[in-house]
């Protein structure tokens, strides 16, 4: 009996994948958390390449003493040297009902699994330890991060079993999460953040602050964007909520005007807080989604 | 505000307003569902822009409902009156009710034209003032025996109708008539409607049908609408209408087109009859013409002919005193049997339609009478059944009593033996008499039931041969299909001849078998004959009984319809055996020979007809391609279903055909079949007229007519004051459609702006 090739899982298209496995090369060498051995961590520790020195204080492991200062200054110094370690990265996808909706062909949701997907695999590939959360008004299903093939197994089943269900409350569940995970990381949150864009920041200055590097992939549907229906609507919410009648022509520079205050809110609290805020389009192909967002990323990184 | 519309029928139109309010509630009511993620943002703009978006619709559905609401009230065409608030919008306008006499007076002639050609021009005058672009409306009325609406209110139509007006109706005018049209029509427009008559103020017109009371007599004082059913001769009164008329603030101008003088002059043949007994072939009959003189002076010898078939007469003059009527005889031999036609006529004068007058005259052929005798003698005509009988019938001509000309009756006598056998042909027989008949086969019975039902007449007459009870068993049915009138009882006689005997009691002194002798000079020669012997009887129900004897009533006579047909019980016998009439030829002369010509006499669909009238067209056969050949030649297809009468016979009813007058003829598969006189109401040829002041004092609500603008004046309704407003309104819809277009466009431009 042949063993089920974990990712080629039916949740990622083959030629998605074998695109962003080239792209991964490319992105490899200058993005930090993605590429495996490639990531220098923030933290410092023991490790086999040098950082700098600075005086013993009582509690530091004396293996780390320079002997050699030592020996000619008679000054107690120790070494400090920058952690290479197995980075860890958390990516939540957010399973809300309103990611069940898609006008290009798919649906927010699996647009969303796609890329989470598409991550996951990148960062096993890189031999680093993936995780994954999926949420939605709560904290639905959590698998804690690891690596290699067992672990891109796991993910993409997880992945491929979620159903949308539930109403979307990111704020929360970013306030949530900076308490409850504790290696700390990065971690990718993939949702259409149709939530309190205050909160949503609180959430996100909540996880910086306890040491995680948020990204924010904001997925919507052209629809939502740029809301070009006309005529006569009955809106149902996809959440909870009342049924709506409008006229589309009516109410759309009004929906535009909000949908543009709320995106730039979040835009501008990621941007205080050095966080990357991405909004993807579920009628951009994935790869060039992916890509483009790696070399702002890429490019912000070099001029670091 | 509004007094009304030119179409009111559209003004149902303006409520196509609510079309764009139906639009937009069924626009809400189809919302397309639609399940959506980003509904903070759908909530939060539809509460910001929840009020003015409704703002927006409300004002942009209200210019949409004033628009179409407007459009459809203009097409109504409404207008308004002097008083109205709108009247400085308004177009002037005017509602003309035109009423024109084409009564068959109107066709006098004076000098080049008739008056007839002066009322259609004037009518042309009149239609072409108006200006339909200003909403001018004319209804157009012909009056004339059966007035009608022949235009509705187009000013284009009246005029189609004003050019195809070519000659006046034969018929007179009713006035009433026309004027319920013009209520009908004033009752539709509203008020301010102007009526005129355009006529040659004719008397006549304005009395009242059937008797010579003057309308003004009429008065309105005791005049409801009730007395509607109050007449004078066949028709309502001029009287109520006119009152009808005032009550809607409308009064009638009537415009004076007829000839110069008060009473033209015009003579007519008003009268043609033929005078003495049924004309038959061969014997002389005399025609009077009557001819009156309605003119103010005596007319000296004027020439009066008649017409035989196509055989002019010698003409004939006559002296006639003003307003006198004065009649010349014509005698006339009629050649053959069938209709004749007989047109007499005058020299022509002013009025033409009234020169001539035409009859058809009914020429019976001889009656073919079949004697069944049922006792014969060789010894005397005394003792033979009806020896007598047939000597009266037809006289030996060697006696020297053949009548002159061809003789009226065709008797045939036969034994019973030979009715029996067949061999006789029932159909050669106009009247067949069973006398003292004793027997009836089935047979026979069956073949005569068929032979009456077809329009034959059977006499049946008693002797003493015949046992009544036994005689009556065959005969007669209580449900009157036998073929005898009445039951038979018995055999009554005298006790002595000698000192008694049975009398003529009563007779039916109109029916015209018996007419001749309803002159009491005759009276005793029916009355004072002997009779000894009869036999009693009970007529059916629907018999009737002609003669009846003074014992107690016995019938005599007994008469009864059946199918086409007539059967007769004659109770005692036709020779003296038991009376004396065989004997008294100057009785039974006059009474077997209008009885029988009676008898023979189908009955037949009139032939002399009013204008107007049906016409009854009854054939041998199938009447395949019916024509109706007018009296100036032209041929008119008969368009009626052929209706299969008893005797293999058809009849073909022409409804209202008769509108010409003068002879018609009926023509089936290229055969002339039957003729009609169409006659003509002669007191048209009346043309004494009314004038002005006149006219005035008969009823308040007539005025005169002098000019147009004079006339509208004195009408007071008929200022033309109301002002048609359809124009301002189209300018209102399309300020409303451009504002609509205009807010539209900045509320799309302003969207588009902000996106």
């Amino acid at each position: 009996m042949a063993r089920p090739n974990p990712l080629s899982a039916s949740s990622l298209d083959p030629a998605v994948l074998d695109r962003l496995s080239k792209l991964s090369l490319v992105a490899r060498s200058v993005v930090e958390g993605f590429m495996a051995g490639a990531h220098r961590s923030p933290q410092r520790g023991a490790s086999v390449e040098f950082a700098q020195h600075r005086e013993y204080v009582a509690g530091d492991d004396p293996r780390f003493i320079d002997e050699r200062i030592f020996a000619k200054t008679g000054r107690l110094v120790v070494k400090e040297f920058i952690e290479e370690t197995n980075f860890s990265c958390y990516v939540a996808v957010d399973a809300s009902r309103s990611m069940d909706f898609g006008t290009a062909g798919r649906t927010k949701l699996v647009y969303a699994k796609w890329c989470a997907a598409a991550l996951t695999y990148l960062i096993l590939r890189s031999r680093d330890y993936a995780g994954l959360v999926i949420f939605d008004e709560k904290l639905r299903r959590e698998v804690p991060p690891g690596g290699g093939a067992p672990q891109a197994l796991t993910l993409f089943r997880e992945l491929e079993a979620t159903q949308a269900g539930g109403d979307t409350h990111v704020g929360d569940l970013l306030i949530g999460l900076s308490e409850r995970l504790r290696r700390r990381g990065i971690v990718i949150v993939i949702s259409d953040f149709f939530d309190d864009a205050d909160r949503i920041v609180d959430g996100v200055r909540r996880l910086h602050m306890a040491g995680h590097e948020p990204i924010l992939l904001q997925v919507v549907d052209p629809a939502e964007q740029d809301f070009a229906f006309d005529g006569h609507l009955k809106l149902e919410p996809l959440e909870s909520g009342e049924t709506l009648k409008i006229d589309a022509r009516t109410v759309r520079d009004a929906y535009l005007d909000e949908l543009r205050k709320h995106t730039e809110t979040l835009a501008s609290g990621c941007r205080a807080l050095g966080v990357d805020f991405v909004t993807m389009s579920t009628a951009t192909a994935l790869d060039v989604a992916l890509s483009a967002f790696l070399s702002r990323r890429m490019a912000r990184r070099t001029k670091r | 505000m509004i007094d009304g519309f030119a179409n009111p029928a559209l003004a149902f139109g303006a409520f196509l307003a609510v079309v764009p309010l139906v639009i937009h509630l069924l626009n809400r009511r189809r919302h397309r569902p639609l399940s959506f993620g980003a509904m903070r943002f759908v909530m939060a703009a539809h509460k910001r822009t929840r009020r003015r978006a409704r703002l927006e619709s409300l004002l942009l559905l209200l210019l949409r409902m004033l628009a179409v609401g407007l459009l459809g009230f203009a097409l109504a065409r409404p207008f308004v009156g002097g008083d109205s608030l709108l009247t400085g919008l308004g177009e002037r306008r005017r509602d003309l009710v035109l009423m024109v006499d084409t009564s068959a007076s109107t066709d006098y002639r004076e000098g080049l034209g008739s008056v007839f050609q002066s009322i259609v021009a004037r009518a042309r005058d009149l239609t072409e003032e108006l200006d339909e672009s200003k909403g001018d409306r004319v209804r157009l009325i012909l009056v004339d025996d059966a007035p009608r609406q022949a235009s509705g209110r187009s000013v284009r139509e009246a005029l189609a109708v004003i050019d195809a007006l070519e000659a006046p109706s034969p018929t007179a005018a009713d006035l009433v008539g026309a004027l319920a049209l013009v209520t009908e029509c004033i009752d539709e427009w509203g008020t301010d409607v102007e009526v005129r008559l355009l006529t040659d103020m004719q008397r006549g017109t304005f009395l009242e049908r059937g008797g010579a009371t003057d309308v003004a007599g009429a008065g309105s004082s005791d005049v409801t609408d009730g007395d509607d059913a109050t007449e004078v001769g066949a028709r309502p009164r001029l009287g109520p209408a006119l009152d009808r008329l005032e009550q809607r603030g409308t009064r009638l101008v009537v415009e004076d087109l007829g000839s110069g003088t008060t009473q033209p002059a015009n003579a007519g043949v008003v009268g043609l009859e033929v005078l003495g007994p049924a004309p038959s072939i061969g014997a002389p009959a005399r025609v009077e013409v009557t001819v009156r003189n309605f003119g103010p002076d005596p007319i000296s010898a004027l020439r009066v002919a008649l017409a035989v078939e196509d055989t002019r007469l010698p003409v004939q003059a006559v002296d006639i005193a003003a307003g006198a009527t004065a009649s010349t005889t014509f005698t006339v031999r009629w050649q053959a049997s069938g209709a004749r036609r007989l047109t007499a006529s005058i020299a022509a004068d002013g009025l033409a339609v009234d020169d001539e007058r035409s009859r058809v005259v009914e020429v019976a052929p001889p009656v073919r009478v079949l004697l069944v005798n049922g006792a014969p003698s060789d010894d005397s005509i005394e003792f033979d059944e009806v020896g007598l009988l047939a000597a009266v019938l037809a006289p030996p001509a060697e006696a020297g009593f053949a009548l002159e000309g061809t003789a009226p009756f065709e008797p045939r006598i036969v034994l019973p033996a030979e009715l029996e056998a067949g061999s006789v042909e029932l159909a050669s027989a106009d009247v067949i008499w069973l006398a003292n008949v004793s027997q009836v086969s089935t047979r026979t019975i069956d073949r005569l039931t068929d032979w009456v039902r077809a329009g034959g007449a059977l006499v049946f007459s008693m002797g003493d041969a015949i046992a009544p009870a036994t005689f009556g068993e065959r005969l007669f049915s209580d449900d009157g299909t036998g073929l005898l009138p009445a039951r038979l009882l018995g055999a009554r006689a005298v006790s002595d001849r000698r000192r008694e005997y049975y009398r003529v009691q009563s007779f039916d002194a109109a029916h015209p078998a018996l007419r001749f002798f309803a002159d009491e000079r005759f009276r005793r020669l029916l009355v004072e004959v002997p009779i000894f012997e009869y036999v009693a009887c009970v007529p059916l129900p629907n018999a009737r009984v002609l003669i009846d004897l003074d014992d107690g009533g016995a019938p005599l006579l007994v008469e009864r319809d059946f199918g086409r047909g007539r059967t007769y019980l004659f109770t005692t016998s036709i020779d003296p055996a038991w009376t004396r009439l065989p004997q008294s030829p100057k009785t039974l002369v006059p009474l077997a020979h209008e009885w029988l010509r009676f008898a023979a006499r189908r009955p037949l669909p009139p032939v002399n007809v009013e204008i107007g009238d049906t016409l009854v067209v009854e054939t041998d056969g199938f009447p395949r391609q019916p024509v109706a050949i007018l009296p100036d030649g032209r041929r008119r297809e008969i368009d009626a279903e052929p209706v299969d009468i008893e005797g293999e016979r058809w009849s073909l009813v022409v409804e209202s055909a008769a509108d010409v007058p003068g002879i018609w003829s009926a023509e089936v598969a290229g055969e002339i079949v039957a003729h009609f006189a169409v006659g003509f109401d002669a007191s048209e040829g009346d043309l004494v007229r009314y004038s002005g002041g006149e006219l005035e004092s008969v009823h308040p609500a007539l005025i005169a007519g002098r000019s147009v603008g004079e006339d509208r004046a004195e009408a007071g309704a008929s200022q033309g004051a109301s002002g048609e407003l359809w124009r301002p309104l189209i300018a209102l819809v399309l300020a409303f459609l451009v504002i609509e277009s205009l807010y539209s466009a900045f509320i799309g431009s302003r969207r588009r702006g902000t996106a």
